[in-house]
């Protein structure tokens, strides 16, 4: 730029057309490059590719896709800024996308918008920077971050809860051994099938369930506030979901009632994150 | 893989080197072995990845700087800048690299590049600006990508389409480039002119004509002027400069004359000319024999229809001049005829027994131009460049002895012979001949075809003129200058010259007022309703099919498959064709060709590909069978 106007001041005093000629091409190439830095920038969309956890304050790998959606021009040199955290792109070829990683951490629990993501890139001439706004749909859930806590002795914990559920006889767990009715039995263990091949009623003895199921109520939990207690709520409700208990939820105002699936357990997480927010 | 750092090393040598060349003959001896040195210097370090210490270098420019600007003053600043940017050059390219150095190197060679035009206006310049455009968008490209990355390693494809992109630019620059020289502000005279001293070459013809002074004549091909005009017969080619009107000594030479009234005559044939002359040292304006008018410069009118600028025309212009195919200059009022008789107190009897012979007594001024040239003619005088006449006696020698001269001989003699037979004679001195381009409509002159012949004053008629080396033997048209190759290249050179270094705020001007001019005289044709309602009936369904085609053009899957649902709406008028998919379509018509239809599209489209020609065919010939067979 200050040799273009340095070599215009020349270019006047001197009246040498040839001067002229040099400052014409050194303005013409200043603006075929902005122009070229605009088209950089243009035409590419992005989206976030959400893993099914994320906890506030913990970092999570987020996948971010750019999308050159013009025609015959690439992009070079994209960074894609989501959140204060960068990723870049050298080549994006058009009518491609390509996707890179960014480590984010939520400090907040609760439903956040994706913000939009800001596309930057200094091509084709490293005197500036140019970048532009993209929107970023999609919504995130984040869950409260966990908070370690002591289990009740036996409580759930992975390793011994097998061992202790073979014991005791149940209504739910697997099947023990079959034996002839003896008139007290519920009508639910007759083994319809084998009885009629016999002829007396047969009965299934079921072990009871690997773990008795667990309510958590948020309220009781220790902790000084409702953050500290959603967040022991969390390390409960992974922890013994995993070691195969079913858990529910004791809300305010309602009860989730105790089930032991993956998705009971986000259902459950989910709960917590926008748990006293309105 | 490329590394982005090799590249740019490479793309940064390829700049220096262009900004050097142009501005290499200029320099000084130490600037201009220093950069070939560091350039190579620079070509090892970047392959061993070393560069010298900046503690080494910084001190290096501080002592160059003061030795260069301890030499400096006002008539040599150009040089001195030329030498001092070529020096940092240098010493760049030999230190380290980090971005901020590399961009120092490429505003370098702009300078240098651009300092050269100062000394230089050649259309070779053009060829060095492209280049150098072209090499300054892909490095400034690339250092973007270094900078992003100093170890970036990239594939080739990457780098072909970076190297792609980034060649587009100046490309697209180029419109831009000649908008913008067009238009970028120009003031009428350079505000400081100290620059312009620069040099070039410059070329002219003597103001002086002494026949004897040297034995040969160099013939230099320089290009001293172009000239546009139609074509001109051979021998008209006369182009005027100077009138030496005095002798001194053995000399002719121009001084101030008597005043006298020259009028050019208005019946010889009408010549427009552009005349281009390169630099010169002479004031003296060329234009073709006999100029009357000579517009675009400010100009002096001297005696014996002579056109003179106040300095030498050092700086490329353009004039224009009217002249008259003529050989007579009528003089209004009668001339000096003492001044114009003058002969020097020495001349030689043989000098002297040949004017007499012309002069015969009763002989008119006609009859004595006759004499004259019967007696030049008997002498059976050479045309030559070499072995010329010298000293004293040279016209003597030239007339009696030796008998070979070139035009400076026959003008001398003849024009001092006629003094002595009683008619005014002077010398004219400017150029015989001139190549002409067919294409581009003009006539080169170059410095070989400088000339010197005689106007003699016939009393009633005026001065006439008369090319006695004509009388010569073997002088006519030489060698042409040849090949066609030289001429294009010529022509190239023309153009550069009248487009680019002659353009100038009064062009601007006038492009201004013409386009003003143009839009001003716009009007609209008269106007007729019935006439505007037919225009109204054919643009309307025109812009129509042309919005549709442009809106709602659509694939030619899409077309058939449109066409497809109609035919079948038209078949089975009761299955909701549009509402269906395609196999439940051939499923409730039952139809062969619409489960075809449906097998074949279907068959393209759940596999995301488009539809090959052959298949396209076959689904539109199904289209037509369902059209044809219907109930």
């Amino acid at each position: 730029m200050a040799a273009t106007l340095l070599l215009g001041v020349a270019a006047v005093n001197t009246g040498n057309n040839l001067l002229f000629l040099v400052v014409s091409a050194m303005l013409g190439f200043m603006a075929v490059s902005g122009l070229l830095g605009w088209l950089n920038i243009r035409g590419l969309a992005v989206s976030v590719r959400l893993p099914d956890e994320v906890y506030a304050g913990i970092s999570t790998q987020l996948t971010v896709r750019v999308e050159n959606r013009k025609r015959l021009l690439p992009s070079f040199l994209i960074t894609a800024t989501l959140l204060g955290h960068p990723a870049s792109f050298l080549l994006l070829d058009p009518r491609k996308a390509q996707t890179g990683s960014l480590l984010v951490a939520f400090p907040q629990r609760g439903r956040i918008a994706l913000p939009v993501a800001l596309i930057s890139s200094a091509f084709p001439v490293n005197f500036f920077v140019r970048n532009i706004r993209v929107p970023v749909t999609g919504s995130l859930l984040v869950f409260p971050a966990p908070r370690s806590l002591a289990l009740p002795a036996g409580a759930g914990k992975p390793e011994n809860g097998n061992a202790r559920s073979l014991a005791a006889p149940g209504h739910e767990g697997e099947l023990a051994k079959i034996s002839d009715y003896q008139g007290g039995e519920s009508l639910k263990l007759i083994h319809w099938r084998l009885s009629a091949k016999h002829e007396d009623y047969k009965v299934k003895h079921l072990t009871s369930n690997a773990t008795e199921p667990v309510l958590i109520e948020i309220d009781t939990l220790p902790g000084r506030d409702l953050e500290e207690r959603l967040g022991y709520g969390t390390f409960l409700v992974n922890r013994l979901v995993r070691g195969g208990s079913a858990v529910g939820l004791k809300l305010a105002q309602r009860v989730i009632t105790p089930a032991a699936s993956r998705s009971h357990r986000l259902k459950l997480l989910g709960e917590l994150a926008v748990y006293g927010q309105s | 893989m490329v590394r982005v750092k090799t590249i740019l090393s490479i793309l940064t040598l390829c700049v220096a080197l262009i900004g050097y060349l142009p501005l290499a003959p200029y320099l000084d001896p130490l600037a201009t072995w220093a950069f070939p040195v560091a350039l190579l210097f620079a070509w090892f370090q970047q392959r061993t990845d070393r560069s010298l210490s900046g503690r080494l270098l910084t001190p290096a420019s501080i002592l160059l700087f003061l030795y260069y600007a301890s030499g400096m003053n006002r008539d040599n600043l150009l040089s001195v800048t030329a030498n001092l940017l070529v020096m940092f050059l240098s010493i760049r390219l030999v230190g380290e690299k980090s971005g901020r150095n590399y961009l120092q190197i490429f505003a370098l060679a702009l300078f240098c590049l651009a300092a050269s035009s100062l000394y230089n206006l050649s259309a070779l310049f053009l060829v060095y600006l492209l280049a150098l455009l072209l090499l300054l968008a892909v490095s400034l490209v690339v250092l973007t990508f270094h900078a992003h990355d100093a170890k970036l390693v990239l594939e080739h494809r990457q780098l072909k389409k970076v190297l792609g992109v980034a060649g587009l630019m100046p490309v697209a620059a180029l419109p831009l480039l000649l908008v913008l020289f067009v238009i970028l502000p120009r003031t009428q005279f350079p505000l400081w002119d100290f620059l312009n001293r620069g040099g070039g070459n410059r070329t002219g013809f003597s103001d002086t004509v002494k026949p004897g002074a040297t034995a040969s004549v160099s013939e230099v091909k320089a290009v001293v002027l172009r000239v546009t005009s139609p074509k001109i017969p051979e021998n008209r080619l006369y182009w005027r400069g100077i009138v030496l009107n005095a002798l001194q000594g053995n000399a002719w030479v121009r001084v101030p004359g008597p005043e006298e009234h020259s009028l050019v005559p208005t019946s010889g044939e009408l010549i427009h000319q552009e005349i281009y002359p390169e630099p010169t040292n002479s004031p003296y304006l060329v234009a073709l024999n006999i100029p009357r008018q000579i517009t675009g410069l400010r100009t002096a009118n001297e005696a014996g229809v002579v056109f003179k600028v106040r300095a030498p025309l050092e700086k490329r212009v353009k004039y224009e001049a009217v002249s008259s195919l003529s050989d007579l200059v009528r003089v209004k009022g009668g001339i000096d005829r003492d001044f114009y008789l003058q002969v020097p107190a020495v001349v030689s009897p043989r000098l002297q027994g040949a004017a007499r012979e012309i002069s015969r007594p009763g002989a008119t001024d006609v009859e004595k131009l006759r004499l004259l040239e019967r007696f030049m003619r008997s002498q059976r005088i050479s045309y030559a460049t070499s072995g010329l006449p010298v000293g004293n006696q040279a016209l003597d020698d030239f007339l009696f002895a030796r008998k070979r001269g070139n035009c400076e001989f026959f003008a001398s003699s003849s024009a001092l012979l006629l003094r002595l037979a009683g008619i005014p004679a002077r010398l004219v001195g400017g150029y015989r001949g001139g190549n002409y381009n067919e294409m581009g409509g003009y006539y080169q002159v170059t410095e070989d075809m400088a000339h010197v012949w005689v106007e003699a004053y016939l009393d009633g008629r005026g001065w006439v003129t008369l090319d006695p080396t004509a009388w010569s033997i073997g002088f006519g048209r030489r060698a042409a200058l040849g090949d066609t190759l030289r001429m294009y290249v010529d022509t190239l050179g023309f153009y550069w010259n009248k487009a680019v270094i002659t353009y100038d705020l009064d062009k601007q001007i006038s492009l201004m007022r013409k386009a003003g001019g143009a839009v001003r005289q716009l009007h609209l044709p008269s106007f007729s309703v019935k006439g505007a309602l037919v225009w109204i009936a054919w643009l309307v369904p025109l812009g129509g099919a042309l919005l549709w085609y442009l809106v709602g053009s659509v694939s030619w899957e899409e077309r058939v498959l449109r066409r497809f649902l109609r035919a079948v709406a038209r078949r089975y008028p009761t299955v909701a064709a549009e509402h269906n998919g395609l196999f439940d379509l051939a499923q409730r018509t039952g139809d062969p060709q619409v489960a075809e239809f449906a097998a074949i599209y279907g068959s393209a489209i759940y596999q995301d590909r488009r539809l090959e020609p052959g298949e396209l065919d076959n689904l539109k010939q199904l289209v037509r069978v369902i059209n044809q067979h219907r109930p």
